[in-house]
């Protein structure tokens, strides 16, 4: 099938609107339906690189934006996200659909996803390898998951680490980035190339506009990455570059508390997030400029490469 | 009421995919000729009706996980570790309440679902509803 780039708008408002798109995002295949016309444009922006995957393919989230009936939607129109027939949170505006569906299937995979540990991080690849980069509070994890993804890394995800419990890679779960407030205008004059959709002021993130994944991306979502480097970023407004190796014991802690599921994961989750802690050279960057982080981040991979032969 | 008046319907009238998840709880071979759209309402009905931890459950008791297809082995894999924490955090409650009263010579008396986990009984197996106290 034709990647919905390739496909009208109207093409893809029918498509939402009858019988759904299903979107294969590595881990997990998403059925999404919507009946609200004005989700088509930005919808095939942020996914043009997917291509609906046939009827017949199993889905993990069955998930709906609609319309809520009623008076008000002449007044306040406001739309409601639904899964497997019942409807989730409370409406949102109607202008804020993308926000709506994006976090909504945020919600759902952190929830049913516990086949394998979800770390709360970002993740690239470079010739196999992973760089794990866990969201702590300032840490500027989807500015930097951004801008790493358009230097030539391919992006695994930006919401979540999505760890094997049976072999320790790191697997796709391949999603547009959510960028929020000043990061929007840092990525877009960062990358004049990328591709980044509609600005939605006043969610409850502030601004929220997103980064479409690229298409080889797209393409290898399927295709895991062995566990290389976490590194902890720390946004610090006009700071040098600083580059810490952080003790394996501090990660494991940082780590496993940074995770959606490690509690319920019991043994299988502290095994793995000890795995991964293990095959990972692990640091603690600082950084104000984008560039040169990226540049530390490479040549980090670099000298971290598993010795020939051994 | 009578309980002889009770009738439950005939699998007949019941919609397609509760058939299925029916037959699969109650027979786990007969999944195996399910399609994957099939696998996929089921799925999401077993989820609904808060069965999915005892559908994984049964499949695994009579050995038929595997032949599952890999993407409903996800959720019943998942299902079983929720099921774990579930039961683990429900013993670690009760021996908490435990060692509180026994000091005091008041008797812990189980009911309903904790008194299942605490016995490992057979139908406890799966069941992921988070009441049990």
């Amino acid at each position: 099938m034709p990647r919905l780039a390739d496909r009208s708008d109207h093409d893809v408002a029918a498509l939402l609107a009858q019988e759904g798109i299903r979107l294969n995002l590595g881990s997990a295949c998403a059925h999404v339906r919507s009946d609200i016309p004005s989700v088509a444009p930005t919808f095939r922006r942020l996914y043009g690189a997917f291509a609906p995957e046939p009827e017949r393919r199993f889905s993990d989230v069955t998930v709906r934006l609609r319309r809520v009936r009623g008076l008000r939607r002449f007044l306040a129109p406001q739309i409601e996200f639904e899964v497997d027939g019942e409807v989730l949170f409370e409406p949102f505006p109607a202008d804020t659909h993308m926000p709506l569906l994006e976090w909504g299937m945020n919600f759902l995979f952190a929830q049913r996803l516990n086949h394998r540990l979800l770390l709360h991080a970002g993740v690239v690849e470079k010739a196999g390898r992973a760089v794990v980069l866990p969201a702590m509070p300032g840490s500027g994890k989807s500015t930097l998951t951004a801008a790493l993804a358009l230097s030539g890394f391919r992006l695994l995800s930006d919401e979540f680490g999505v760890v094997s419990l049976e072999d320790g890679s790191l697997y796709p779960l391949l999603r547009p980035i959510a960028l929020k407030n000043q990061s929007i205008d840092v990525i877009a004059a960062f990358a004049p190339s990328a591709v980044i959709g509609p600005q939605f002021p006043k969610t409850r993130k502030g601004t929220v506009a997103h980064l479409a994944p690229a298409m080889d991306s797209v393409a290898k979502c399927e295709v895991p990455a062995a566990p290389a480097l976490v590194i902890f970023p720390h946004y610090e407004p006009a700071a040098d570059l600083s580059l810490e190796p952080m003790p394996k014991s501090r990660a494991f802690a940082k780590l496993s508390l940074n995770s959606f599921n490690y509690e319920i994961l019991g043994p299988d989750g502290f095994d793995a997030v000890g795995a991964l802690i293990e095959r990972s050279a692990c640091y603690r960057l600082a950084y104000s400029d984008l560039g040169s982080a990226i540049d530390h981040i490479d040549s980090l991979l670099g000298v971290n490469m598993p010795q020939e032969g051994t | 009421m009578n309980p002889a008046t009770i009738r439950l319907p005939s699998t007949g009238t019941l919609p397609e995919h509760v058939r299925h998840l029916l037959s699969a709880l109650t027979d786990p071979p007969a999944s195996a000729e399910f399609s994957t759209s099939q696998w996929e309402q089921l799925v999401r009905v077993a989820r609904m009706s808060q069965l999915l931890g005892t559908l994984a459950a049964r499949l695994e008791a009579a050995d038929h996980l595997t032949a599952c297809p890999q993407a409903v082995r996800n959720h019943l894999r998942a299902a079983l570790l929720e099921v774990r924490h579930v039961h683990q955090s429900a013993r670690m409650e009760m021996q908490s309440v435990a060692a509180v009263l026994q000091p005091l010579g008041i008797p812990m008396v189980l009911l309903k679902g904790s008194s299942y986990i605490a016995q490992a009984m057979e139908h406890a197996r799966g069941d992921s509803c988070a009441t049990w106290t």
